[in-house]
């Protein structure tokens, strides 16, 4: 095991919410959320969804308006930043200019006292972990993007914090380097044991580093879940459109027992995935459970079929993206393996087939979703 | 509840109020006292009368010191900014050691305290018969404003994209035309700045002008150090007020004049 | 034609760079009504009345000039430290809030320019006078029968309302470089507010503290008109002294003299000054 061995802590927010001064929505509602000891949980959500706004709440840099924010079961709401305890990596990294790299990473060490000798093994340590011995006498003016990103994460990590917080990260670096820091996270992810929390508004970024993602909207917290579950079961056309690609069949109707009518067309739909207690639903597939037919009766035994239009296709290395309109307009898209022999082209009419297993579905939603205040 | 770890300490707040009144203090009192009724210069006036004012615009001592100080203004306005924006636009084609050696030269007066320049500049000016004379306060003056309006030019000239210059050429414009239709619009604004800081630092200038004054040219800062030590007039409280009055304005000019025209530009 | 044209080009250095052409009205005026001017008083406190360092070695020896620069040197400095002390918390405080207020607080800061030297020196007169504003405000926490014009705190007093400008400016302009997420940082690597500001705003805005104190002390020793009206002959500055030379005695020479000692006392302070920014700049130059 690495040397800077912590045990993460469980997190959990309860009914948090932001209210800044003369704005009537709430820029946080009423989030509740669990994070399990030693998890890494992704905020995701377009800008102004109240992802970092939460995040700040978490580390005490804006006041919280109501809720609780609980750290191993105890309440730190009432505690100032400078004693919650907790990593915060920032977006643009905050090092302080006037400091060498070994003065930075000694800071938080500084302010709780610890002694000379141990400052040094602690820093020299903390070098090691994230890899960058022997830059101790630079200043951050003299380092890349990525290196200033390790001292930032080096200063957050030295003192070993329970809780990582991380305001998007990897934002202000190329994208090579960003998918290699986004190994390295997982990897002091993986060595520390403690929970990480880091806001990120790149779908790919939560795909690929956290166990769980929790998607804002409006403030609000619209799902939670395994990047697994949200890609594949979203809990609305939200979720759905957010993360991935995918082809919506929008105001099917419940028309009995495991199925819908969509435009006259009846398709079946998996038990699970039952529609509830809506009168109108919206069917999310995903492009790489869609296959393509010349004729409706070549679609496989038990599929569902719809006729769509080619519009497009797009070569993209191992599979061909193959754009397609619905008969109500709307646009998809089909991913099909490139060593399929089937070629297709822009114009012609298809069917579109997919085993009712890998459909999802969700409320539909009124074209205005804004609800009224009367 | 903690505080929002941004927001400013409330002490700061009072302190800020207190420098604030200090800074103010001077207009608190110049203003009311230029009011006042009674020709003294107790603080808060007994009664209130517009005398000195009037008092302002008849006295034969305090007109001639006004109309003194506005030729000697504006004819330093006029020279210090063509020879400063000149100078300005020559620096900025120069690198190197040369440039900050001749920048430093142009800025030198700033640095010299004026006492000093006061002095020097009597001294040569006896020889060459020139104090209390309209050249010789306007070419000390121009020494003065000059610095000033060759950082505002140059500053503009920072901003100014070299690519236009080799743009209008391309099309047709020779040196001056070029100077003419593309520099000279866009640097208005820096040059424009640079007069009014001319104008305000000769129309303020009392030590220079304690110096070069003769009974037949003082200064309108002149007449106001006299009634101060030699004679208890209140009309200096008329004469600052209309003086803050006059500088507030043309401080202003620039920044009404640029809203002027953006309002133009945002109508189509 | 082109041959020709080739032969008659002068080297590039020996053709008159039109550079030139637009330097040479200024610094022609410059020359004649500034740095001749100021040559020839330098010059002539070192040959008048005789070659050599007579004039210096009167000043020196005649038991007032020492103590009046010392004076002066004194006097600037402790304008420029209660400058400092005065415009730090206020300019710490414009970089801190909203657009609107902070336009009031730099408005408020640059309205002792606005307002003409005369004007705001005659205030100070009325408001130091005996019986005046000032003195019934002292009063009030019973000083009684203080008389603040004509002395040197009085100069004091008025010096620093008319250079804080000078010193909120520079400050301003530095901490508003400071990047507000280091305290937001500091903050989460547990300094309290304090510490944050001893150890990330202090060290990072020094470079705006030397260039105001160092632009404070320079104008300071050169102040003139203020002394003269605040102060008086008793507890003079060198300014003032120059200005008695010339005035009652006519006496250029040691004018000159003087003025060189402020001289080189204002190079020893910005020289000093150029060598600690430049060193601020190296801790705090990686923003």
């Amino acid at each position: 095991m690495t040397p800077m061995e912590a045990r993460g802590a469980s997190l959990r927010l309860d009914r948090l919410v932001k209210r800044f001064g003369g704005q009537k929505n709430a820029a946080v509602d009423e989030v509740t959320l669990e994070v399990e000891a030693g998890e890494f949980v992704a905020f995701l959500g377009p800008s102004g969804s109240g992802k970092t706004t939460t995040l700040n709440m978490i580390a005490g840099f804006t006041p919280i308006t109501s809720g609780r924010v609980l750290v191993d079961g105890v309440d730190v709401a009432a505690l100032p930043a400078n004693r919650r305890d907790l990593g915060f990596v920032f977006q643009h990294y905050a090092l302080f200019p006037h400091m060498t790299v070994a003065r930075n990473i000694a800071y938080p060490l500084r302010r709780r006292g610890v002694g000379r000798a141990e400052t040094d093994r602690l820093v020299q340590q903390a070098l090691e972990l994230v890899r960058l011995e022997g830059l101790e006498g630079r200043r951050p003016a003299e380092l890349s993007g990525g290196q200033q990103q390790r001292v930032a994460l080096a200063r957050a990590l030295v003192y070993r914090p329970r809780v990582l917080l991380l305001d998007e990260p990897l934002g202000a670096l190329d994208r090579q380097l960003r998918e290699w820091l986004q190994r390295e996270l997982k990897r002091l992810h993986r060595e520390l044991g403690i929970t990480f929390v880091c806001v990120t508004h790149d779908q790919d970024e939560a795909l690929s580093m956290a166990d769980r993602i929790a998607l804002f909207d409006g403030g609000r917290l619209r799902q939670v879940g395994t990047p697994a579950e949200l890609y594949r079961t979203p809990n609305s056309l939200f979720v759905a459109r957010f993360l991935g690609e995918s082809t919506v069949l929008r105001e099917c109707v419940p028309s009995g027992e495991g199925s819908v009518t969509y435009g006259g067309i009846r398709l079946e739909m998996p038990k699970e995935a039952a529609p509830g207690a809506h009168d109108r639903i919206a069917l999310v597939l995903r492009p790489e459970s869609l296959a393509l037919a010349r004729r409706d009766g070549d679609a496989p035994p038990g599929a569902n079929a719809v006729p769509v239009e080619i519009t497009d296709v797009t070569y993209l290395g191992n599979t061909r993206r193959i754009a397609i309109r619905l008969p109500d307009g709307a646009e998809g898209a089909v991913a099909q393996p490139v060593d399929d022999p089937a070629d297709w082209r822009p114009g012609e009419p298809a069917w579109m087939t997919w085993n009712p297993r890998h459909g999802s579905a969700v409320p539909e939603e009124t074209p205005t979703t804004e609800r009224s205040h009367p | 509840m903690e505080r929002d770890i941004n927001r400013p300490a409330t002490w700061l707040w009072v302190w800020a109020a207190a420098t604030a009144l200090l800074l103010l203090a001077p207009t608190l009192v110049v203003v009311p006292l230029s009011f006042a009724g009674e020709a003294s210069f107790v603080m808060p006036p007994k009664s209130w009368s517009l005398r000195w004012y009037e008092e302002f615009f008849t006295n034969p001592r305090w007109r001639d010191a006004l109309s003194a100080s506005l030729r000697v203004a504006l004819l330093t306005t006029v020279t210090a900014t063509a020879l400063g924006t000149a100078a300005a636009y020559g620096l900025a084609r120069l690198r190197g050691r040369a440039a900050a050696l001749l920048s430093g030269l142009l800025l030198s007066p700033l640095i010299m305290p004026q006492i000093v320049t006061a002095v020097a500049v009597l001294a040569v000016y006896l020889r060459w018969q020139l104090n209390g004379t309209m050249a010789g306060f306007v070419a000390a003056h121009t020494m003065l404003a000059m610095p000033y309006v060759v950082v505002t030019v140059r500053a503009a000239l920072s901003d100014y994209d070299r690519s236009l210059d080799l743009a209008a050429s391309s099309l047709g414009a020779g040196p001056w035309t070029r100077f003419r239709t593309v520099t000279l619009p866009l640097l208005a604004r820096g040059i424009v700045s640079g007069a009014v800081f001319a104008f305000v630092i000769s129309l303020d200038d009392v030590v220079i002008a304690l110096y070069l004054q003769t009974p037949l040219l003082r200064t309108l800062p002149v007449q106001m150090y006299d009634s101060i030590t030699v004679d208890v007039d209140p009309t200096i409280a008329a004469a600052a007020t209309l003086i803050l009055a006059v500088t507030t304005a043309v401080l202003l000019l620039p920044s009404l004049i640029r809203s002027k025209k953006l309002k133009k530009v945002s109508v189509p | 034609m082109d041959g020709l044209d080739h032969v008659m080009r002068l080297p590039d250095r020996l053709r008159p760079d039109p550079a030139l052409g637009l330097l040479a009205p200024a610094l022609l005026a410059l020359a004649v009504f500034f740095l001749y001017p100021a040559i020839s008083l330098i010059w002539r406190s070192f040959t008048e009345p005789s070659l050599g360092l007579a004039q210096y070695g009167d000043l020196l020896g005649d038991g007032v000039t020492l103590g009046v620069l010392a004076r002066t040197l004194w006097v600037s400095a402790l304008v420029s430290v209660v400058t400092l002390i005065i415009a730090y918390p206020y300019a710490y405080l414009m970089t801190t809030t909203g657009p609107r207020v902070r336009a009031v607080l730099v408005a408020l800061a640059l309205l002792p320019f606005w307002l003409s030297l005369m004007a705001r020196t005659f205030a100070w007169v009325v408001l130091l006078q005996r019986g005046g504003p000032i003195s019934w405000l002292l009063e009030q926490f019973g000083l009684h029968d203080v008389t603040l014009v004509g002395t040197l705190p009085g100069v004091v007093i008025g010096m620093v309302q008319v250079l804080l400008p000078f010193m909120v400016l520079p400050l301003y302009s530095t901490m508003q470089g400071i990047d507000r997420r280091l305290v937001t940082a500091a903050r989460s690597l547990g300094a309290g507010p304090a510490t944050t500001f001893r150890t990330v705003v202090l060290p990072l805005s020094m470079p705006g503290v030397v260039a105001g104190l160092s632009l404070v002390f320079v104008v300071a020793l050169g102040f003139y008109v203020t002394p003269v009206l605040l102060g008086s002959p008793q507890n003079a500055l060198i300014a003032q002294l120059i200005g008695i030379k010339v005035e009652q005695l006519r006496d250029f020479p040691a004018a000159g003299a003087m003025a060189v000692l402020m001289l080189v006392a204002t190079a020893v302070v910005l020289a000093a000054a150029t060598r600690m920014v430049r060193l601020g700049d190296m801790f705090g130059g990686a923003r």
